[in-house]
């Protein structure tokens, strides 16, 4: 049998309390490491999917548009454009005379098909290397169509999924400020890095309302090019998912002078934190801290006694979080203290140094903390640190089932509301469910049946 | 029957996946092997995403992870590098690489970087010689199955009477085929057999490559087996393992229908037992008979219905090939990938029933238009005809690849007369939970 770590990849594993110096990260997938990570493509495909009355337009073979099909929850409260499939589909003759013609008749048939607000083309790694001049092609269906056509630039190969981030906020940037913003009054906000995965964004613009915050836009959940077209006219960027959309937020600090601060709405401390945030910016007006402290109590007040009741249960259970950013991270340690469990292992795909010290500070000692890792050494961890629950993505699923234990999707394909008060209770409700289900007690780490052996 | 929809130059919601994608599930059923996707991080990354939805099963698929410098320059060393880490990690004993899209654009010669391969591993390393953009999944399955039998160091032993070689089928096909197989055969080799990798049982550990698989050592054999039978349209391309035995070593070679349904299994079971010299054993008759019995009970539902049937070439035929032995109309045979003589094809699989249309290179959205202002009773095919089984409201009926809504998928039987009535029981069964649904009445008897 093979061994689990390789050499090139020990310094991308970190041991609160017994690994010497600090982690590296923010470096390029090892090749044959197996890595749970995607490309640059997948970094702009996931920021920008959930943009509802936009054309997402494929250039390139087949497989890329395949695979992210309808592929997040992402919900709409009205147009669905976003969970179709769009592709040039190049063939041999498409990459042997360039891709130009076939993706200019694409985005127009298409665009007069759906109607579309604007048109994002993605480059997938033929696009980029058979030279295509994507911005060209885009300009000129532009001005046919009369809406935005936004080349993506997320050639697979040009870097990490943090880069396909930055080419999606590019195209972003792109529509920000273009819009009327009369009539946004001071207290307004841009929720950004927030993707209503099942409905999370509506809930959350629910609190801010109550509060007596306007919200200009979400980006990119429940996204409209309309309302992201006016979000220049907030006054505050509250950014979430630190990772894809601080590139934007940097832009528009840059560009038209909107702060930014950072949130979680995943976890009651956290959650309570980015409501307190925006009404502590917005201190000139002392009614919003007393609006949102009521907010916070209401709410607790009513999911206190279930997760009661999940703490009784779960106290003392240990999991072990393998999430994208690093950001999910820290809140997932939180939000499972407040049950009495533990996280013995904590890493993500995306982290960067400060992330990773961060996560250093919250975390247990002789926590296993991971940067870009893949089936071997979770398993090996997994089983190391005796943990009952897995949380991760779809990939991360098998590990954990193969392993015997239970596991809660915590990924951007999950149907169901994590953030805000009311997903922590579904969260718990998951989680409680993973970790109870008598199925694991046939597992055969459980379940040692002498005939059978 | 021409295409009636308007000819668009754009894919919608297709009714494909990519070349690589079959080359990683075709290594999914090798022994102790291991698939690197030569290309960006993403492919590999994607296709186990894809493909652990359907199969709920660890999918551990290495890639080159090309940056800017290798698609520039070349990922021969992405590609070493890549190689020795999954030799030092999963311990493989055969390495398969598949170009990609983007390595095949920019030229990188891999039959020629694994030749030349002067590395510490001591896998075989052998390349995937396929088009990558040109088709889809299956001519990366069949593909990748060629390029093993064919690259593999051949061994000087015979080792089984008959090769099989599957089209995409469920691991459920797959056991029930060795199974078949067995009752002619003492000793047969069926590959790709991802009937234990891709449906097995938990571990408790994690085991860096899944047991089971096709043995190496069969497929070093494979040169000296009696004959071969495939199944698939595909076998006369360039492309087939049967194929390219029968030209090279004279292996003799049976290009069957599908083994969908009793004719297509009619003709395998007649194949094996005259090669083997066997009379049809006794389970099998039966089987058979208890299918013959279970149409007899059925027929009433099922005359006349009217049909979609969508997917890869192969399934389509064997699927309507079904309906039409069943009295069910398959109103519309779609494949999802470019297949130039696809009409012939499965016109020769239909004995009762017309096709409206025939059409390969069909994506979602030309179906959609193809299916509008017509009745149909139902869809069969993947879960990606949902969202228009659910725009229409016709009933889907789930088999084939992927399924990413319902689960089982691996579980499901296609093939052989056990898969027919299993076909049987779950369109007839979905007829009824219509009609039952749609009653006012809602009678409990049926």
């Amino acid at each position: 049998m093979g061994s689990a770590i390789l050499k090139d990849r020990e310094n991308q594993i970190f041991i609160k309390e017994q690994s010497q110096g600090e982690i590296t990260c923010e470096k390029s997938s090892l090749a044959g490491s197996v890595s749970q990570r995607a490309c640059v493509f997948c970094g702009s495909r996931v920021v920008l999917y959930p943009v509802a009355d936009a054309l997402h337009i494929v250039h390139g073979p087949i497989g890329c548009a395949s695979f992210t099909w309808d592929i997040r929850g992402s919900l709409s409260s009205g147009p669905e454009l976003h969970r179709l499939s769009f592709s040039t589909d190049l063939r041999e003759m498409d990459v042997i005379q360039g891709g130009e013609k076939k993706l200019e008749r694409a985005i127009s048939e298409l665009g007069e098909l759906h109607k579309p607000s604007a048109v994002f083309v993605y480059a997938t790694c033929i696009a980029g290397i058979i030279g295509d001049d994507i911005a060209a092609v885009c300009r000129r269906t532009a001005e046919k169509l009369g809406v935005p056509v936004l080349p993506v630039h997320s050639e697979g190969f040009k870097g990490t999924k943090k880069d396909g981030y930055k080419a999606a906020c590019d195209a972003l940037a792109k529509i920000v400020g273009t819009g009327d913003i009369s009539g946004i009054p001071e207290v307004s906000i841009n929720i950004l890095g927030e993707f209503n995965l099942a409905g999370e964004a509506w809930m959350i613009e629910d609190y801010y309302r109550r509060m007596g915050v306007e919200v200009v836009s979400v980006l990119t959940g429940d996204g409209r090019i309309g309302k992201i077209s006016r979000a220049h006219g907030a006054s505050l960027n509250v950014v979430q998912c630190s990772g894809s959309l601080t590139y934007l937020a940097e832009h528009m600090k840059e560009k038209y002078g909107i702060p930014y601060i950072r949130v979680s709405y995943f976890g009651i401390e956290d959650q309570s934190r980015a409501l307190y945030d925006v009404a502590d910016f917005f201190s000139f007006n002392p009614g919003l801290r007393t609006k949102a402290e009521e907010i916070v109590r209401e709410e607790i007040s009513v999911i206190m006694p279930r997760i009661q009741y999940y703490r009784e249960k779960l106290a003392g259970k240990k999991a072990a979080v393998y999430v994208g950013g690093a950001f999910k991270a820290f809140s997932l340690i939180k939000a499972l203290r407040l049950i009495d469990m533990s996280v013995v292992i904590a890493g993500s795909q995306t982290g960067n140094k400060n992330d990773y010290k961060q996560l250093e500070e919250l975390c247990d000692p002789g926590t296993v903390i991971l940067d870009d890792s893949n089936p071997l050494e979770l398993s090996r961890f997994v089983l190391e640190k005796k943990a009952d629950l897995f949380i991760g993505g779809v990939k991360e699923r098998p590990i954990a089932y193969k392993l015997g234990i239970g596991f809660c999707d915590h990924n951007h394909e999950r149907k169901i509301a994590l953030a805000g008060y009311e997903g922590m209770i579904n969260f718990y409700k998951e989680v409680y469910s993973s970790v109870m289900s008598p199925v694991w007690k046939f597992a055969p780490r459980n379940n040692r049946r002498k005939s059978h052996e | 029957m021409n295409k009636k929809t308007p000819d668009y130059v754009s894919t919608s919601n297709p009714c494909k996946v990519c070349s690589p994608l079959g080359v990683s599930l075709a290594v999914k059923g090798l022994e102790n092997a291991m698939s690197i996707m030569h290309g960006s991080q993403g492919c590999a990354t994607y296709i186990r995403r894809y493909m652990i939805s359907h199969f709920k099963e660890p999918l551990d698929i290495a890639s080159s992870s090309f940056d800017e410098r290798s698609a520039v320059f070349g990922g021969k060393r992405n590609l070493r590098a890549a190689i020795e880490n999954v030799s030092l990690k999963y311990d493989p004993e055969l390495i398969v690489v598949a170009p990609t899209c983007l390595s095949e654009t920019i030229g990188d010669d891999l039959r020629a970087y694994c030749r030349n391969f002067d590395s510490t591993t001591s896998a075989e390393v052998l390349s995937v010689s396929m088009p990558t953009y040109t088709s889809a999944h299956l001519v990366g399955f069949y593909g990748a199955v060629r390029s093993v039998v064919a690259g593999k160091e051949k061994g000087d032993e015979k080792r089984q009477a008959v090769n099989i070689f599957p089209s995409m089928v469920s691991p459920a096909d797959l056991r029930y085929l060795k199974e078949i197989v067995g009752s002619f055969f003492d000793k047969s080799m069926v590959m790709p057999d991802y009937s234990e990798t891709l449906d097995g049982e938990i571990w408790g550990e994690y085991i860096p490559i899944a047991p089971g698989g096709t043995p190496q050592k069969d497929i070093a054999s494979a040169h000296k087996a009696d004959f071969s039978i495939s199944f698939s349209p595909y076998t006369k391309e360039d492309i087939s393992a049967a194929c390219w035995l029968e030209e090279e070593y004279g292996v003799e070679h049976f290009d069957l229908l599908p083994p969908i349904g009793i004719r297509g299994t009619d003709e395998l079971i007649d194949v094996l037992s005259q090669k083997s010299g066997r009379d049809v054993p006794r389970n099998l008759v039966r089987e058979r008979a208890r299918l013959i019995d279970a149409l007899a009970d059925s027929h009433k539902y099922t005359f006349g219905k009217r049909a979609v049937v969508y997917g890869d070439g192969d399934f389509v035929a064997g699927i309507a090939s079904f309906l039409d032995e069943i009295g069910i109309v398959p109103v519309i045979c779609a494949c999802g990938t470019p297949f130039p003589r696809f009409e012939e094809y499965l016109k020769n699989s239909l004995e009762e029933t017309e096709p409206e249309y025939i059409g390969a290179d069909v994506d979602f959205r030309d179906l959609e238009e193809l299916m509008e202002g017509k009745e149909y009773d139902f869809m069969i095919g993947s879960s990606k005809g949902y969202p228009l089984s659910r725009k229409r409201g016709i009933p889907l009926v789930r088999c084939g690849f992927p399924i990413h809504d319902r689960i089982g998928g691996p579980r499901f039987l296609h093939v052989g007369y056990e898969g027919a009535l299993n076909l049987l029981d779950t369109i007839v069964n979905t007829l009824l939970t219509k009609k039952q649904d749609d009653s006012t009445v809602g009678y409990s008897y049926l």
